[in-house]
């Protein structure tokens, strides 16, 4: 093992290999992750917009406008909230608003149905376009909050301390100072919010009941034959998707809030209203998140009896195919998403910018088209039906490892690299004695992500699986055919795993920052 | 008007950290006022317990007539400039500077008007007034800091290490300018820094701090010439410190041995030791000391040689070995000057003699 790691480090030192190595990672992306993703924009076709496919986009636009507007409306108060809390109060907050993200979509769409729909519930909303939304806003609201609350904490306090000391009350300060000052998340938590809206499907289609989505759409005439209509469908929302993307950017970059107009008088008053102002948001929070996404725990307990066994084995089957599928795919992306990562991250031969871009592209596709998109990709070359769900993982996962890990490089103090190069460490040395070290937690986070994005993806797996299922599918499938018992179970052991994951993450970062 | 008076004002960090231990201090209407202390010894602290962003935890702090001790930072009424002046990035120049005046609801004229006139009188290019604090040079932004705590238009102004941020040569140009506008307008300011030229050439009075405590308050020179105790001695300036042992006090004389010698002084300062001792610290400042081959008239003087010289421009400061510690001597540089290795005589006049209270243990861990 020590020689194998000599001569890994003596090949460091030879020039060609990091260029070979980038341009492995660039092609790896093109190849394998970016083309496959959009593919159907370049299949020149001409859009067909029939009556089914227009009512489609409306509901999904709907939706995911209402979704974000609720997000950004509640999460930036929440965000606030958040930040502000101390002490124990501050782990339980975050922990809570942490829950949906690790709950995979399905069994959030699952809860959210049985709270809101079923007779074990409330039984107050019919399946269909406001079922969709209360959906849709649970699993879209953590990213807005989570965006905004850390860029709240990278806030330095100064700002609204020294605004204070200029006069400002506690409320004039966070509109006039500390808002404007992360209006750049904002933007883009809402935006991440808007196109995951978009492009969910597995959870939807639980509780769509007439209505249908555009990603369900591309299914449907997918699986009916329709090929130019889905394509239709899916050319419009990689554009749409696309098109927020760059415009939320742009968004981010200029739009400011004004400081005139203010009236710091009025705003006095309302700092006394603080209370009912914090109440609101937690009701907010706990009505339309918190307990919908954790009604199911309430249901499964009522259970009689566990599944039967032909039901559990199909849960287990399906168990084994997603971890199968996950492991490969994130165990490849680690490898090609960290050299990637650095590519960005060092802005390599000037492309950083736009491999960057091009990788946000593939966060934002809804994964339904890309799923369509990606089996055209592959067609020609008759694969497994395994091999392309794989594929099609290995494509969308891939931007939620690089992410982070190019935050973080791009983030690191080059002197540092550079003080170990000239203490006579090879390229391989300073990579794995002070680089790796240093961005540990982020590629862990990267990690986890795309493992648990893998888990829990339905749209993309059901554009191009025919008769394999992987545990989010199944339990969809169980939903759709009222064996809700089952689904429960599913369900909770989907979830069980995740969490315990998340756990995994949260000590290995932990510790990794503690290290470093 | 604005007074400044602390009573008592002791402030303790989570974690049991005590920042400030029962402070009492009067700054007078218009005096300008600077902390001076090393860092960590509570100024900062002080600074901003006065602005109202640390309440106290005793004590009570008083702005004029008014007890602002528990009054939130907004209503404590003082243009405070920040340590790396936090400017807000989002706004320009010119709404930077007129953010207190639009929290305060004055006109837009009004506001408009105080802005132009404050960044006119930091000697701010009116055609820059629309760029980003980004934009801007560290001294640049110095001035806007400085126009947006003025336009407060409050008459303290507090200053966090106002110039620390800037080159030393930009840094000392402008210190005398921003003396002049607190001058010119009649505020009454405190301003925090840990670096004694800075506090010299600036202020009124001094306040030397040390551990949360107030070490001395005076005049530069008072701080400068008679230190109240070694601390102050030690921090400001730079001074030769001799142990000596206490042989015999008289009401007209001391008599004292140090560097090996007998010396009866009866000019000397030795009010700030107490009855009984019988050790003292002798304080030279380099300057006071005089350097000469020939020995003297007068009975003051040790022999010693010259270790070393180093050229300083105006000065030339010589280190000479002499006992266990070297003594710094700083004369004017002009004429030929002592040599290294030169048998010198160092003599002192008796009034330039301070006697201090002699520590227990070693006096280098005084400084620190």
């Amino acid at each position: 093992m020590n020689r194998f790691i000599r001569a890994v480090s003596q090949l460091s030192k030879k020039k060609w290999v990091s260029p070979a190595l980038y341009a492995a990672a660039v092609l790896f992306f093109l190849f394998f992750v970016f083309f496959p993703a959009v593919f159907v924009i370049s299949m020149g076709l001409r859009v067909d917009l029939n009556p089914e496919v227009v009512a489609a986009l409306e509901t999904s636009f709907g939706v995911s406008l209402i979704a974000t507007a609720l997000s950004l409306l509640f999460g930036v108060p929440m965000a606030w909230l958040v930040f502000r809390s101390t002490g124990w109060k501050k782990e339980i907050l975050n922990t809570l608003v942490d829950m949906p993200l690790i709950l995979p979509t399905a069994a959030l769409g699952f809860s959210v149905y049985l709270f809101w729909g079923s007779q074990y519930g409330l039984a107050l909303i019919e399946k269909g376009f406001w079922m969709i939304a209360l959906l849709h806003t649970a699993f879209v609201f953590p990213y807005v909050v989570r965006t905004v609350a850390a860029a709240f904490e990278e806030l330095d306090p100064v700002y609204e301390t020294a605004s204070r000391s200029l006069g400002a009350n506690t409320l004039t300060a966070f509109r006039t100072i500390s808002l404007p000052l992360v209006k750049s998340s904002a933007i883009i938590g809402g935006m991440l919010a808007f196109t995951h809206s978009l492009s969910e499907t597995g959870a939807t289609m639980m509780v769509a009941g007439l209505a249908s989505t555009a990603p369900m759409q591309v299914l449907a005439y997918k699986n009916a034959g329709n090929i130019p209509a889905a394509a239709s469908i899916s050319f419009i929302l990689i554009v749409f998707a696309v098109t927020f993307l760059f415009l939320a950017k742009h968004l981010a970059r200029k739009a400011s809030i004004s400081i005139d107009g203010i009236s710091p008088r009025l705003e006095k008053r309302l700092v006394k209203f603080s209370f009912f102002k914090n109440g609101t948001v937690l009701a907010f929070f706990f009505i339309l998140i918190i307990i919908p996404a954790f009604f199911l725990f309430i249901f499964l307990f009522q259970l009689k009896a566990l599944p039967q066994a032909d039901q559990m084995a199909l849960i287990f089957s399906s168990l084994e195919t997603s971890f199968l599928i996950a492991c490969a795919v994130t165990a490849v992306n680690l490898f090609f998403g960290f050299l990637l990562a650095m590519f960005i991250g060092r802005n390599k031969w000037g492309l950083g910018k736009l491999f960057e871009s091009a990788n946000e592209v593939v966060l934002v596709v809804p994964t339904s088209a890309l799923g369509f998109s990606l089996a055209f990709y592959w067609s020609g070359l008759q694969f497994p039906e395994l091999l392309v769900i794989a594929l099609a993982h290995l494509s969308f996962t891939f931007p939620f490892v690089v992410t982070p890990i190019a935050a973080a490089i791009s983030a690191l103090d080059k002197n540092l690299e550079q003080a170990a190069s000239t203490l006579g460490a090879t390229p391989f040395k300073v990579l794995s004695s002070v680089t790796l070290p240093l961005i540990l937690p982020s590629v862990l986070a990267g990690v986890v992500m795309g493992f648990m994005r893998s888990i829990s993806e339905t749209g993309a797996t059901l554009a191009v699986a025919k008769s394999v299922s992987t545990i989010p599918v199944l339990i969809v499938n169980m939903v759709k055919a009222n064996q809700l018992a089952d689904a429960a179970v599913a369900c909770a052991i989907l979830f069980a795993i995740s969490f315990v994951l998340l756990l995994v993450m949260r000590r290995g970062v932990r510790r990794a920052r503690s290290a470093a | 008007m604005p007074e400044v008076r602390l009573k008592g004002v002791s402030k303790t960090f989570s974690g049991n950290i005590v920042a400030l231990k029962g402070m009492d201090l009067v700054v007078k209407d218009r005096d300008y006022v600077v902390l001076l202390g090393p860092s960590g010894c509570g100024k900062t602290t002080l600074l901003k317990t006065i602005a109202g962003i640390y309440p106290p935890t005793s004590g009570s702090v008083h702005i004029g007539a008014r007890n602002v001790t528990s009054l939130p930072i907004e209503e404590h009424n003082v243009g405070m400039m920040f340590q790396n002046y936090a400017l807000f990035p989002h706004l320009s120049t010119e709404k930077n500077v007129s953010y207190g005046p639009v929290i305060r609801e004055l006109s837009a004229e009004k506001t408009k008007e105080i802005a132009m006139r404050m960044l006119e009188l930091v000697k701010f290019p009116s055609d820059r007034a629309s760029a980003f604090p980004s934009e801007l040079s560290g001294g640049m932004q110095q001035r806007v800091a400085l126009a947006r705590a003025l336009a407060s238009q409050s008459s303290l102004l507090l200053l966090d290490e106002p110039l620390c941020a800037l080159d030393a040569k930009i840094g000392e140009e402008l210190r005398l300018e921003l003396r002049n506008i607190v001058k010119t307008l009649g505020l009454t300011a405190i301003h925090v820094t840990h670096n004694q030229e800075e506090a010299m050439s600036m202020a009124d009075t001094i306040v030397v701090m040390n551990k949360g405590q107030i070490m001395q308050v005076g005049t530069p020179e008072e701080v400068y010439f008679k230190p109240a105790n070694l601390f102050v001695a030690y921090f400001v300036g730079e001074a030769n410190f001799f142990e000596c042992k206490i042989k015999r006090r008289t009401a007209k004389a001391l008599e004292v041995n140090f560097l090996g010698k007998d010396f009866r002084l009866s000019k000397a300062d030795a009010s700030r030791i107490p009855d009984g001792a019988d050790k003292a610290i002798a304080v030279f400042r380099p300057e006071k000391l005089v350097l000469s081959k020939r020995q003297p008239y007068h009975a003051n003087f040790v022999k010693a040689k010259i270790g070393s010289r180093r050229f300083l421009g105006e000065k030339i400061r010589y280190e000479l070995s002499c006992g266990s510690r070297p003594i710094i001597v700083r004369r004017l540089g002009f004429g030929r000057g002592f040599k290294t290795g030169d048998a010198v005589f160092v003599s002192f006049d008796e009034s330039d003699a301070l006697l201090l209270n002699c520590p227990d243990g070693p006096i280098e861990k005084v400084g620190g």
